[in-house]
């Protein structure tokens, strides 16, 4: 999993349920202070779910989206333990980390 | 007000190509980014961003697959087919594609070259902003009631007469050329194309001033404003205004404007004008009121919305008011045209036009060739899909039994004809592009394709649309039209009709084709036959130095000993000075000549030409009754020599008639003492004129030396130096007489050219149907021909069989070709004085050549299948 996946896939989890690719995106954008752009978010989350970390149902059209659905991305347990891991690798590096001085 | 949607336009793309799988999320989630993106950075950043974004969404997986793209159209599935069967059929038939590639892509070419020379032809003087209301006003001379001459630049007068007594005319220009040598410092040049303007002259064509201004600068008396390239020319890249050009070596003259290059689509030629005042200063104020002297272009402007014919049936009755009395006593009529600025170049051949104009009818008639050549090509492509047909026909049957709706097959092959064709387009530009700088050759223009031009566009789309219509949709109804059932039995019945037609077609190519190629022949032969007439005098030969324009009182001096000094060389014959020289028109044109005891009423008009004693020697001209000029005589100066058809206007039953008697010549008397044979002073186009010579010995528009050496340019370069020494100031100019005359036939020679080249074309793409058409017939009689061989059949009987149908096809054309050509080029014919007669021969030599071609593509084919192993074919299927 790369390191934007990793942060998309945070995101989906964070928003529980109100998780779509605007506001992911807007999370990110202030959140990380980084700029993104819709298409490579849709693309990251596509690739989420075909490794079957995130599962997605359309709904919740608005008037500002043209009347379009949403689709709505939801973590799976799967994406879940997923994201666990790589928070414990990161943990268990860090305890091992010495005391450095700058 | 600001826009505060996504662009409509960077949806509409989204909408085509991206799959419905995907389009909700991604427009959904498109437009709230972009309204996001607007309250941040505001809307017309984010539409702009909304671009850049759908095009960021372009991912294969996410466009619509072919199948879906066709779900919504089956139109478009079906497009997809059509193309692939039309594809797989140019292929199979290779042979076929690319005789109608080539064919269609030939006529093409020469479409589109020939539409871009029309369309330069007719741009002529489009330019000026007030083009449509400004008028060029024609004059004609009538004596006794006949036509004498009509004048491009008529008299001085009328201009501003019109513009005094009609509150319809708002303004006139008034002007007439100045050709000299103009000089700045050591500089001098000959300029052919100056003139004296009135001050309104730029108010009223759009020839933009780069410096000066319009209403100002050619207001003053001697004052100048000259070209772009005239003034890089003397100064350099000094400023031009200010300066002093120096004209014929006396006037000086202040620059007090440039202008840009006048256009080479402009009836007007100038390099340098000068104020109109200036010549008013030096001839005198009557010629704002002169009726009678010629040789002022006048243009008036018209007040929007005047219709021209009206008020060009106003000027009678004012001329009549005016000069009703002195012409009358004269017996004289003078008549005046409005001619559109913008059609003079098409319309316009009178006397001393600006340049040589155009041909308006030769414009006309290379249009409608350019449009027989793409017939020609669009008939291969009817023909040949018509003849394979047969081939085709199981293909539709199957497609109508599996429920192909005729408007769908003719679709279908519709689709085809525009493949072809816009492949042969595609092959045409190319052609174009290659062939444009030899046609500019051969046209004389400066031709150039511009791409930007909507105009361009528009006609190559035209032509596709055309083309694939025209030659797409008669075989497309017949193929469409079969019986199914018919079909897959397999009866096939060619239908008498459809070969009517295709040999109907086949008449008119070759009748095209003949007809140009006569057409060719005979401006050939008239042109031969012009150019190889005894003239009744020496052109050959011939150096023509012009005169000098910058000249004193030692001129006369300076004249003999140049003339002397020339003559004392081996390599020159005579020398002899005149004010014209044969191969032009004598640009002296004298009214109110008559026979002393004659009456005004009878006076006429003549051709003068003032030349010294040696003329008539030098020119090798035949004296048919009295003498010559004679250098011993000392009042010579007041006697003339004629032409012949000067005696017979002059009313003299015989030339012995005229001799000794006393002429009335512009105040003085004058008495005949010789007569001159016609000879052609102009080309062979026009009829004698009438001819009076004057005794001028110092002649100084040109200096005639008769030469024979091998080593010209020594010869030459002996004269300058002998010229530089006589006339300082003056520049070297000369020319070959006969070259000179031979420009006269400059456009029927073009215009044999251009038919020549045309004729050849047409043949070539008729041909290639022909080629296409004989090796369809022989595959088709594969069988009958094995037959026949094997009961017995020579190769010749074999041959004759097949190509008997062509060359009654061929004979049938010959027959309508040779009384239309005859038409046509009668008419043409009926343009020259001198012409050729049309004999037999010129139809039956193309005739010949034709049959003998068209017999030779066919016979390609029929020895092929004359020649092969009966066994073979019969072996067939």
């Amino acid at each position: 999993m790369g390191e934007f996946e990793e942060l998309v896939l945070l995101t989906v989890a964070v928003l529980n349920g109100e998780a779509y690719g605007i506001s992911i995106a807007k999370v990110i954008e202030e959140e990380a202070e980084r700029a993104v752009t819709i298409s490579t978010i849709h693309n990251v989350l596509y690739r989420l779910e075909k490794k079957g970390f995130v599962r997605s149902r359309l709904g919740g059209a608005t008037a500002e989206r043209g009347g379009r659905n949403k689709r709505i991305f939801s973590i799976t347990t799967t994406g879940h333990a997923a994201l666990t891991q790589s928070n414990k690798l990161r943990n268990r590096l860090w305890n091992l980390m010495p005391e450095l001085k700058f | 007000m600001e826009n505060k949607k996504p662009p409509d336009l960077a949806d509409a793309f989204l909408e085509w190509y991206c799959s419905k799988e995907f389009i909700d999320e991604v427009q959904g989630d498109l437009h709230e980014w972009f309204h996001h993106r607007a309250k941040k950075q505001g809307y017309r950043k984010a539409r702009l961003m909304y671009f850049l974004d759908v095009i960021r969404f372009l991912r294969s997986y996410r466009v619509k697959s072919i199948d879906e793209l066709s779900q919504h159209s089956n139109h478009i599935a079906m497009l997809r087919n059509y193309l692939t069967t039309s594809w797989r059929s140019l292929i199979k038939n290779k042979a076929f594609s690319i005789i109608n590639i080539l064919g269609l892509a030939v006529g093409m070419s020469s479409f589109l070259l020939i539409s871009l020379y029309v369309t330069h032809e007719r741009s002529y003087d489009q330019f000026h902003e007030n083009g449509e209301n400004v008028y060029r006003l024609k004059l004609s001379r009538y004596n006794d009631g006949i036509l004498s001459t009509e004048w491009a630049a008529g008299c001085s007068a009328i201009g501003s007469a019109l513009n005094d007594n009609f509150p319809e005319v708002l303004d006139y220009v008034r002007m007439t050329p100045s050709n000299a040598v103009v000089s700045y410092r050591d500089k001098a040049f000959r300029e052919e194309n100056a003139c004296y303007a009135s001050e309104s002259f730029f108010e009223h064509f759009t020839i933009p001033l780069i410096e000066g201004v319009d209403s100002s600068v050619l207001v003053k008396p001697y004052t100048a404003v000259i070209s772009e390239t005239t003034a890089k020319k003397y100064f350099g890249d000094e400023p031009a205004v200010g300066k002093t050009l120096r004209h014929n070596g006396t006037r000086d003259f202040e620059i007090t404007g440039v202008f840009k290059d006048v256009p080479t689509n402009s009836h007007f030629n100038m390099d340098m004008l000068f104020s109109f005042e200036t010549f008013v200063d030096i001839v005198g104020d009557d010629v704002y009121t002169a009726w009678d002297w010629d040789g002022f272009y006048n243009y008036i402007v018209l007040a929007d919305g005047t219709d021209p014919k009206t008020f060009e049936s106003k000027i009678p009755d004012f001329i009549q008011k005016e000069r009703g009395e002195q012409l009358t006593e004269q017996n004289h009529m003078i008549e005046f045209e409005l001619q559109p600025v913008t059609d003079i170049h098409l319309t316009s051949d009178y006397m001393m036009e600006f340049k040589p104009n155009g041909d308006g009818e030769a414009t006309n008639f290379l249009f409608i060739i350019s449009i027989f050549i793409i017939a020609i090509a669009w008939v291969n492509y009817i023909n040949l899909a018509t003849a394979k047909s047969m081939e085709r026909s199981r293909e539709v049957g199957i497609r109508k039994v599996m429920g192909s709706m005729r408007s769908q097959l003719i679709r279908q092959f519709l689709v085809e004809s525009s493949l072809l064709n816009i492949l042969a387009l595609t092959l045409s530009i190319a052609v174009v592009f290659l062939m444009l700088p030899y046609f500019n050759q051969l046209s004389g223009r400066e031709l150039a394709v511009d791409f930007t031009s909507l105009k361009f566009w528009l006609t190559l789309g035209v032509l596709l649309l055309t083309g694939a219509m025209f030659s797409g949709l008669y075989p497309a109804f017949v193929l469409s039209g079969f019986k199914p059932v018919a079909i897959l039995k397999g009866k096939f019945i060619n239908s008498s009709k459809g070969n009517y037609l295709r040999k109907g077609l086949v008449v008119f190519q070759f009748l095209a084709s003949l007809v140009l190629m006569v057409g060719t022949l005979t401006v050939f032969q008239q042109l031969r036959y012009m150019r190889n007439q005894d003239l009744g005098v020496k052109i050959d030969q011939t150096l023509v130095i012009q005169g000098p324009n910058v000249t004193d009182s030692s001129y006369d001096d300076r004249l003999n000993t140049f003339k002397q000094t020339l003559t004392s060389f081996a390599e020159i014959q005579s020398i002899t000075a005149s004010t014209a020289v044969p191969g032009t028109q004598p640009p002296w044109n004298a009214g109110g000549i008559r026979l002393l005891e004659q009456g005004q009423t009878e006076a006429q008009q003549y051709r003068v030409v003032g030349a010294d004693h040696d003329f008539v020697d030098a020119y090798d001209l035949d004296l048919l009754a009295g003498r010559k000029f004679d250098k011993e005589r000392v009042n010579d100066q007041s006697t003339v020599l004629m032409n012949e058809s000067a005696t017979e206007l002059m009313g003299f039953e015989s030339i012995d008639e005229a001799l000794n008697r006393d002429i009335f010549f512009w105040g003085d008397t004058f008495s005949i003492v010789g007569v001159l044979k016609d000879y052609h002073q102009e080309s062979l186009k026009k009829t004698f004129e009438p001819l009076i010579f004057r005794l001028i010995p110092n002649a100084s528009n040109f200096y005639s030396v008769s030469i024979s050496t091998n080593d010209i340019p020594y010869l030459i370069e002996k004269i300058e130096d002998e010229w530089k020494a006589e006339f300082p100031g003056n520049p070297f100019d000369f020319f070959f007489l006969d070259d000179h005359y031979d420009q006269q036939y400059k456009s029927e020679i073009q215009f044999g050219k251009v038919f020549g080249l045309f004729a050849g074309l047409a043949i070539f793409i008729a041909c290639l149907g022909l080629f296409g058409l004989a090796s369809y017939m022989t595959d088709q009689r594969t069988k009958e021909i094995g037959v026949r061989k094997i009961l017995g059949a020579s190769l010749a009987s074999v041959l004759s069989l097949l190509s008997k149908d062509f060359v009654r096809l061929i004979l049938v054309s010959i027959l309508f070709a040779i009384p239309v050509s005859w038409f046509v080029m009668d008419d043409w014919l009926s343009g020259f004085a001198n012409q050729i007669n049309l004999s037999w021969w010129i139809f039956v030599a193309p005739s010949i050549l034709i049959l003998v071609i068209a017999l030779g593509t066919v016979a390609f084919q029929t020895i092929r299948a004359g020649i092969s192993n009966p066994v073979d074919s019969l072996r067939h299927e």
